[in-house]
């Protein structure tokens, strides 16, 4: 009953979010209508870093207490974090090339995300390779805590690295205010919430086949 | 301090195994030499850029690298012949000394390597590259390939498909290494090495991955 209505919900946060997107606000006069390609992008994104978190903190607990549900969560997070991150990239690529005239560039951010989505790759395909179950989860849980180390590396790297990259302008590393007026905010805090939304749809629906697998 | 001194001695007793075993076959100094100079033949013979300064350091690090991959597998792989690896863990050894000589022995082998690489990169692509600034950089980025390579090999021995995993997972974590080593040799070669930081961050690397290695090695071996 509650992940019918938690889907309906979610529906309906959709609805409105592509209302607010396509309607609501106004086209950005320097970027054009691509600029609202930030409103898939960021959310993918998003998950995509939370996923590498769950990911992570469900590897150590399965190390430490060896119950298959954090197993189970971990590699249903890494699933979907994998497709979360590969759309992320795709759509930042969308953005590229009218806006900084290329698809792709050996700038930080970008080359530190595909490197986060080949070591979930790899820690998915491994999960496919190997044979002896117990041993693999404990590997796989292993490659799950190292990936995670990679990751702050995304959240650093524009600073480290300064290059092609928007700068970051939410957070702790936050170095300018946003260009984006207070509708832009507004909107795109709507689309992180719905795709966090459906985040939590497709990792437990992951999760409930895995389960029933066993 | 004894049992630091006797952590040395053991890791010592096994490097030395390592290389007498090498010294009788040489099949990873082959293996890794001959791979790196075809990648090198190759970039000669299809490329008429011969002196720039950005395809040095990218054919440097590649070549480096994949030969890299190659080297600590056939080390790895010749520990797995004979149940070599299992004698020696059933010996009254930590596995995390295990893992550190391991490593030890992979990074003296590659830094070896490395340096007839870069010996032959000088020749085919006229540089004269031989910077101590250089050599360190080389120095702290091949000890992290080599416990990053003997942490991704050891993590899928057992998988199918191993030689497919391995590099998978090994080229993805030492790419930071791979992008300060390029970025600070680049910067070394035009004289405008601009501050220490990369080489910082690369050592930091490199411990992080050492604690790992040690932090690992019970989960990896106890079965």
């Amino acid at each position: 009953m509650f992940s019918k209505l938690f889907t309906l919900i979610t529906f309906l946060v959709f609805i409105f979010m592509l209302w607010m997107v396509f309607w609501w606000i106004p086209i950005d006069i320097s970027q054009g209508p691509v600029a609202k390609t930030v409103f898939i992008h960021v959310p993918l994104a998003w998950c995509s870093m939370v996923a590498i978190v769950l990911v992570a903190i469900s590897s150590i607990y399965y190390l430490f207490n060896k119950k298959l549900f954090w197993d189970n969560l971990a590699q249903s997070t890494a699933e979907v974090g994998v497709l979360f991150g590969s759309l992320a990239l795709i759509t930042g690529i969308i953005w590229a090339k009218p806006i900084w005239g290329v698809w792709w560039t050996g700038e930080a951010k970008l080359t530190t995300t595909l490197i986060l989505i080949l070591i979930y790759a790899a820690y998915i395909l491994f999960r496919s390779l190997y044979t002896n179950s117990m041993q693999m989860k404990k590997i796989a849980a292993i490659i799950a805590v190292i990936g995670a180390i990679d990751s702050p590396i995304i959240y650093f790297a524009a600073n480290l690295w300064q290059e092609a990259h928007p700068v970051t302008v939410i957070g702790p590393l936050a170095r300018e205010d946003s260009s984006f007026g207070a509708d832009y905010g507004i909107t795109l805090l709507v689309s992180v919430i719905a795709f966090t939304m459906l985040f939590v749809i497709l990792t437990r629906l992951r999760l409930k086949i895995l389960s029933l697998e066993q | 301090m004894r049992n630091f001194l006797n952590i040395l001695q053991i890791i010592k007793i096994i490097v030395l195994k390592d290389f007498v075993e090498e010294i009788k076959s040489k099949e990873i100094l082959i293996s890794i030499i001959s791979y790196s100079t075809l990648v090198l033949v190759v970039v000669a013979t299809t490329s008429y850029i011969n002196n720039s300064i950005e395809i040095f350091s990218t054919i440097f690090w590649i070549s480096l690298s994949f030969s890299v991959i190659l080297g600590i597998n056939k080390s790895m792989s010749k520990e797995f012949e004979n149940n070599g690896l299992e004698m020696l863990l059933t010996s009254p050894i930590g596995f995390e000394i295990v893992i550190m000589s391991k490593a030890i022995t992979n990074f003296i082998l590659i830094s070896i390597s490395s340096a007839i690489i870069l010996l032959f990169n000088n020749i085919i692509l006229n540089y004269d590259l031989y910077d101590l600034e250089f050599i360190f950089l080389v120095l702290i980025v091949n000890f992290g390939f080599s416990i990053i390579g003997t942490i991704t090999y050891l993590l899928f021995s057992k998988a199918r498909g191993k030689e497919i995993l391995s590099p998978l997972l090994f080229i993805p974590l030492v790419s930071p290494l791979l992008m300060g080593g390029s970025l600070t040799s680049v910067q070394i070669m035009n004289n405008n090495l601009e501050g220490y930081a990369w080489y910082g961050l690369i050592i930091a690397y490199d411990i992080i991955f050492l604690l790992i290695g040690v932090f690992i090695s019970n989960l990896i071996f106890q079965e």
